[in-house]
């Protein structure tokens, strides 16, 4: 009996020295050297990656960065390396509502482009740096589906649905909106779109409300509208960072994600449907405009 | 160690009492710091936060084994093996700590495990180094 006593008091004792020891972690750093942390966001922002084909940004995963950098003592700084075009709504706000929060400098850094879903996260940021030929902005929301009632039609198809709830069905591919429904919808795209016209403004202390039509703007467009603070690359936006933390020299760590074997298959098949979709309409194709860099 | 020598400790028992300890020491010292390991998916960077968490890890899991062997001969899992620790009567604590420092790594401890093979007395390297051994809890009659 004494003997188990022993036992237990000695593993309560080491779990209680092991949690103590993990809760006085947070905060502590040993690092020297001031660091700027790059958090990749690139692709389309989605809720979840579910499926095979499915890949995207979540917000838990760069909810997950921002926070530990935000813990992380020797990091000074955040550059949120944006190369996407916007995604689903809710996971977009979501992001921009923790980078709103972090109490360190953060700057967005759009690629190729930001717009949509990820110019909200980077409205969000304390400045955004992007080059004279980024697409940004794209402040608009668009909803759509395939509805092939015709086609059913055609073939003889008919669609019976029991619904509880006038407007339950309302979206089904299977039958034509009516335009009430239509009108319903709608309502819903345009509070979607003025929440975020709302935040992008409220965010840049810019009123966007006149350049919130959906269009995109290049960054030499954007800086004009105030839609951006610096035209620039990398450099540029670690010299802003860097400037807001008050720091001269930094070192950058990249977070970025482990490829699994999911991501690498996923990317594969990916790129192959591409090209068999880019084949199939190479053939279709006559001399048809084109704009290439 | 003592000169009261018994059976020396079979693989099997040896193997399964060292899983029933990893198990143990997986709940109380590593799973407070998981946080710092398993939160953040996929993340390349071994930060200080890490670097300290893993250290009190290393350090607590040999504590572990040193103290229950030091005072009772025996681990959790070498209770439930039926094996114990053999040691010199009035042996101090730090040959304790010494017999279990290879096991915050896995191949210093393949390493001091390979050792046993070439050895009659079935000991691990740091266990010569020690003075210690692992033998049978004797049955009673």
């Amino acid at each position: 009996m004494r003997r188990a006593f022993a036992v237990i008091l000695v593993l309560l004792v080491i779990w209680g020295i092991a949690t103590i020891a993990a809760k006085s972690l947070d905060g502590i750093s040993f690092s020297v050297t001031n660091n700027i942390v790059m958090v990749p966001i690139k692709g389309t922002i989605v809720s979840s990656n579910g499926g095979l084909l499915e890949e995207g940004i979540t917000p838990d995963y760069v909810i997950s960065y921002l926070e530990k950098a935000e813990k992380d003592s020797s990091v000074k700084g955040i550059i949120l390396d944006i190369n996407s075009g916007g995604g689903a709504v809710l996971p977009s706000k979501e992001i921009a509502n923790k980078v709103k929060s972090i109490q360190k400098p953060v700057v967005a850094l759009i690629r190729d482009v930001g717009a949509s879903g990820a110019y909200w996260v980077a409205s969000a940021s304390d400045k955004i740096v992007a080059d004279s030929l980024s697409i940004t902005g794209s402040i608009g929301v668009r909803s759509g589906y395939l509805e092939f009632s015709d086609l059913m039609e055609d073939y003889g198809i008919k669609y019976e649905s029991l619904t509880g709830g006038k407007y339950k069905d309302a979206g089904s591919p299977y039958r034509d909106l009516t335009d009430e429904e239509r009108t319903l919808l709608q309502n819903k795209i345009n509070l979607i779109h003025e929440a975020f016209i709302k935040e992008v403004s409220d965010n840049r202390g810019v009123n966007l409300r006149p350049y919130a039509t959906g269009m995109f703007f290049l960054g030499e467009e954007a800086i004009k509208l105030g839609m951006i603070d610096y035209l620039g690359n990398k450099d540029k936006a670690l010299e802003v960072v860097k400037e807001l933390a008050g720091i001269k020299e930094a070192k950058i760590i990249v977070y970025e994600r482990k490829k699994t074997l999911k991501d690498v298959i996923s990317q594969f098949v990916g790129e192959m449907s591409f090209k068999i979709g880019t084949g199939i309409g190479e053939s279709f194709k006559a001399d048809s405009f084109k704009v290439e860099a | 160690m003592s000169k009261k020598r018994g059976v020396i400790a079979r693989l099997w028992k040896r193997i399964l009492a060292y899983f029933i300890d990893i198990m143990i020491i997986g709940v109380i010292v590593v799973y407070p710091f998981e946080k710092y390991f398993g939160k953040v998916n996929g993340l390349s960077m071994i930060n200080s936060q890490m670097f300290i968490a893993g250290l009190v890890i290393a350090i607590l899991t040999i504590f572990y084994w040193a103290i229950l062997e030091y005072s009772m001969r025996q681990s959790i899992g070498k209770m439930v093996s039926g094996i114990y620790v053999n040691a010199a009567k009035n042996s101090k604590f730090w040959p304790f700590v010494l017999r279990n420092l290879t096991k915050i790594n896995s191949l210093f401890l393949s390493v001091d495990v390979l050792y046993m093979l070439f050895t009659k007395q079935h000991q691990r390297y740091f266990e010569k180094l020690s003075s210690t051994e692992v033998l049978e809890v004797p049955r009673k009659k």
